[in-house]
């Protein structure tokens, strides 16, 4: 009987201990003198979670420690981000922001957070994205869409991932691009609850059209069960071809709807850590297992400086923040 | 015939047979633990596939995922703090079983249930995926709705005696279900300034607070307590009458699981919940459930480990990861460059099979390990309260906290916990709190999404013969409940009698 339990102890702990550290490295003098913890702001499985996780993965290569991923979901995010916005500025609890936390739900809502007042240490990864229908819906191109809303306002429905999404803004974005008046109610939006749900609903024709990550679609786009319209890369993306960009359609102002990863620490987070991982991003970037598996989720890996992260995202934030103010689109 | 050697040289590894058997074991363990889900242990799993051949790391989380499912039960029937939403249901027949010294038969219905189930849902993904992929596809928003309306007739069967009462509690479950973000508007319910209140209620703190806590004051507060008393041994097993006699409810579970498993967005909770109030409903046993019935141990488990093959069919046929775990699951494949869908069935035939093989090999681990395990789990039961009750107490807020790592969520654990004492105390039944906190947003969200996609063409409801088969069903239950309570059809049939 105490042999039984001793062993089922022992079991426990070698979890514990095989879980705890995902890497192990020497240990230095300064930081990091223990694991980092990497918020993520949403649930395990979505385009934040496997950000997180990736970069956990090969960050310790560099950082000479263990990164743990943690997951805080809930409200669209905020609960993660606020947490993070309150933690020590030590430098062993960081946050993977999103497009959502940093540009769109700020633009919409007040938080109980400053987006800009993280310590940003460095864009990680755009996430492509792209507005597709269901082949069975009769739009063959942007074009057909655009008109149909045109001409029926109101009835032609879209999905997002919840309110102060980028999906939500993404799809007014296009609309308001085109020069359709009021474009926050030329269209129905229908919230899901993550990009997941919403993505089925384009896929099964529930709803009209969708704008989200190309990831997200690109396996129902290449089967041949979605249509995509249009793209918000400056450029073609490579597995969808023949998708024409945003800025070939005429709509260059649309490109800012891009989804993003950025690592970000509390406010005036200590010099030592900052600078401890802007050098990590910096080697990062070079990082081929982190590149490669970045590629394959679907993301394009786009390591900046801090500075231009700053530049980045506080042009994401005024764009945004202009749509909502001339849609009236804040929630009070 | 050489894509299926080929599958056969994927699986036929050491390293394969390894990671399934580690995975399910880790599963097991994880799900037990109050606070630890399965998608937390598949996501924490998800970083050590990296470098695993691609087969190899999809089963490794996919034994975690199907032991975890398992594990849950383990918990839930012992120290009646489930280890995951799904096995909430396994509580309500489980935890009395256990308090009558039978934790150990329990704890074997449950395994032989989720076994069989497991295996049902296994066969069903490689055989009629095709089909449960299109059925899926069938499923929206006002389809959704009718099957939660019709899911809330449970209440009524599990509200005990006194159906008032029952309805009361459902109000309360559905009033928590509501604070957060409004879906639609994105406004603030219920959340009083507070952060943390907005993302909602987390479920686990809630059934946590709901279950074990209540036991553990109600434990405290009795002054007849001994101190250091001992609950009677659990070595009562199941005999192989009492697994037949169940059989039915295991299979009716397992279909009813594999169903909804293979819709995108149930998840194993409601299908428990669903399989446990037709057992109760059409067994011979049926009032004895929520007493400590070994059948409706066999019917929930039977229907939360129904969806663990099945929530596979959309992620395979589709690549729509139905709920988080399957979400991180295809994570995995995306990581190793392969992208779940028809696409997949045509480039990478042998990966699937290979993955087919696996699965139903991991059904045999799950017996395997579990039988196991019960003989250490079913000694709990022997620990003296004196230490057992602190301990459970330790665990509960361990595991509000564990699952997203808040201060908040004890806090809330603790305030239901309160309210979940105070019902007990005035026998109001807990279970119809539970069921309409955890269908409340289900049916909420999908009524406002239906209505938005038909522009608020109530219409939408009754558009097709899955929306008519629901409130068929609805109106049966409710005229049974009805029926049950106030004698209504033999007043009606006494009626055209008065007239000759």
């Amino acid at each position: 009987m105490r042999g039984i339990k001793l062993k089922a102890t022992g079991w426990a702990l070698a979890l514990t201990a095989a879980f705890a550290v995902s890497s192990t490295a020497a240990v230095a003098d300064g930081y990091p003198k223990k694991p980092v913890t990497i918020v993520a702001p949403y649930g395990p499985g979505g385009a934040s979670d496997m950000a997180t996780r990736t970069l956990a993965a090969s960050a310790p290569n560099y950082l000479q420690q263990g990164v743990l991923s943690v997951n805080k979901a809930g409200a669209g995010g905020t609960i993660g981000s606020t947490f993070v916005y309150k933690a020590r500025p030590d430098g062993y609890t960081l946050l993977l922001a999103r497009v959502a936390t940093h540009a769109v739900s700020p633009a919409m809502k007040n938080l109980p957070y400053k987006p800009m007042e993280f310590t940003l240490l460095g864009l990680l990864e755009k996430n492509p994205f792209v507005c597709a229908t269901s082949i069975e819906k009769p739009y063959k191109s942007l074009k057909d869409l655009l008109d149909a809303i045109k001409a029926n306002p109101g009835k032609v429905t879209y999905s997002s991932a919840g309110v102060g999404t980028l999906l939500q803004v993404a799809g007014v974005m296009l609309i308001d691009e085109a020069g359709i008046p009021d474009a926050n109610k030329a269209a129905t939006h229908v919230p899901y609850k993550g990009g997941g749900p919403a993505a089925l609903a384009a896929l099964k024709g529930e709803v009209d059209f969708v704008c989200t990550n190309l990831s997200a679609l690109i396996g129902h786009i290449q089967a041949g069960k979605l249509r995509a319209l249009v793209t918000t890369m400056p450029e073609r993306v490579a597995s969808i071809p023949d998708v024409p960009t945003a800025r070939e359609l005429g709509y260059p102002g649309l490109e800012v709807a891009v989804g993003w990863s950025a690592l970000v620490g509390p406010p005036k987070m200590d010099e030592e850590a900052t600078k401890k991982w802007v050098d990590v991003l910096a080697k990062l970037k070079d990082d081929k297992s982190w590149n490669r598996m970045t590629h394959k989720l679907g993301s394009i890996p786009t390591i900046l400086s801090p500075e231009e992260t700053r530049e980045f995202i506080e042009h994401s934030y005024s764009k945004m923040n202009a749509l909502v103010e001339k849609l009236n689109m804040k929630i009070k | 015939m050489d894509i299926i050697q080929e599958a056969f040289l994927h699986v036929a590894t050491w390293q394969t047979i390894l990671a399934l058997f580690c995975g399910v074991a880790i599963g097991t363990i994880i799900g037990a633990i109050p606070g630890m889900t399965v998608s937390m242990g598949v996501a924490l799993t998800l970083p050590f596939t990296f470098t695993l051949d691609p087969v190899t790391g999809i089963l490794l989380l996919l034994g975690v995922y199907k032991g975890g499912i398992y594990g849950g039960s383990i918990t839930a029937i012992v120290i009646r703090a489930p280890g995951t939403p799904a096995a909430s249901c396994t509580v309500l027949d489980g935890f009395p079983m256990a308090q009558k010294g039978e934790a150990r038969k329990a704890l074997e219905m449950a395994l032989y249930a989720s076994c069989i189930a497991d295996f049902i849902s296994n066969l069903a993904l490689i055989f009629f995926a095709g089909f449960l992929a299109s059925l899926a596809l069938k499923f929206g928003a006002p389809e959704f709705f009718t099957l939660i309306v019709f899911s809330l007739t449970i209440i009524a069967g599990v509200s005990g005696d006194d159906l008032i009462k029952g309805l009361a509690s459902a109000m309360l479950g559905l009033i928590g279900a509501t604070v957060g973000l409004d879906l639609v508007y994105g406004t603030d319910r219920f959340v009083f300034g507070v952060y943390e209140l907005m993302g909602g209620l987390a479920f686990i703190p809630v059934l946590i607070g709901l279950f074990a806590l209540p036991e553990i004051i109600n434990h405290y507060t009795h002054k007849d307590r001994g101190v250091g008393d001992i609950n009677k041994i659990g070595s009562a097993r199941l005999s192989f009458a009492e697994l037949k006699g169940s059989l039915k409810s295991i299979l009716r579970g397992s279909v009813i699981g594999v169903v909804l498993g293979a819709i995108p967005g149930i998840g194993g909770a409601p299908a428990a919940f669903l399989s446990y109030s037709e057992a109760k409903r059409t067994s011979p046993n049926g009032k004895n459930f929520g007493k400590g019935e070994v059948e409706g141990v066999a019917a929930a488990e039977s229907g939360n480990n129904g969806v663990a093959g099945a929530t596979m069919i959309p992620l395979l046929a589709l690549g729509v990861p139905g709920d988080v775990i399957t979400a991180v699951i295809l994570g995995a494949f995306m990581v190793h460059g392969l992208r779940p869908g028809p696409i997949l069935f045509q480039q990478n035939l042998d990966i699937i099979y290979a993955l087919f093989m696996g699965i139903m090999m991991s059904s045999v681990f799950l017996f395997i390990i579990g039988k196991s395990s019960i003989r250490m789990f079913s000694r709990i039961a022997e620990i003296p309260n004196s230490i057992l009750y602190p301990a459970v107490l330790i665990l509960c807020v361990f595991g509000a906290y564990a699952i997203n790592n808040t201060i908040f969520d004890i806090l809330v654990m603790m305030a239901v916990g309160v309210l979940g004492f105070g019902m007990l105390k005035f026998g109001f039944p807990t279970a119809p709190f539970l069921i309409a906190f955890v269908l409340g947003p289900l049916l909420e969200d999908n009524f406002r999404q239906a209505l938005l996609i038909s522009q608020g063409d109530y219409g939408i409801f009754v558009r097709g013969p899955i929306c008519w088969f629901f409130w068929a069903l609805t109106v049966l239950s409710v005229v049974i409940v009805l029926n049950r309570s106030t004698g209504f059809l033999k007043f009606m049939k006494r009626q055209p009698k008065a007239g000759t």
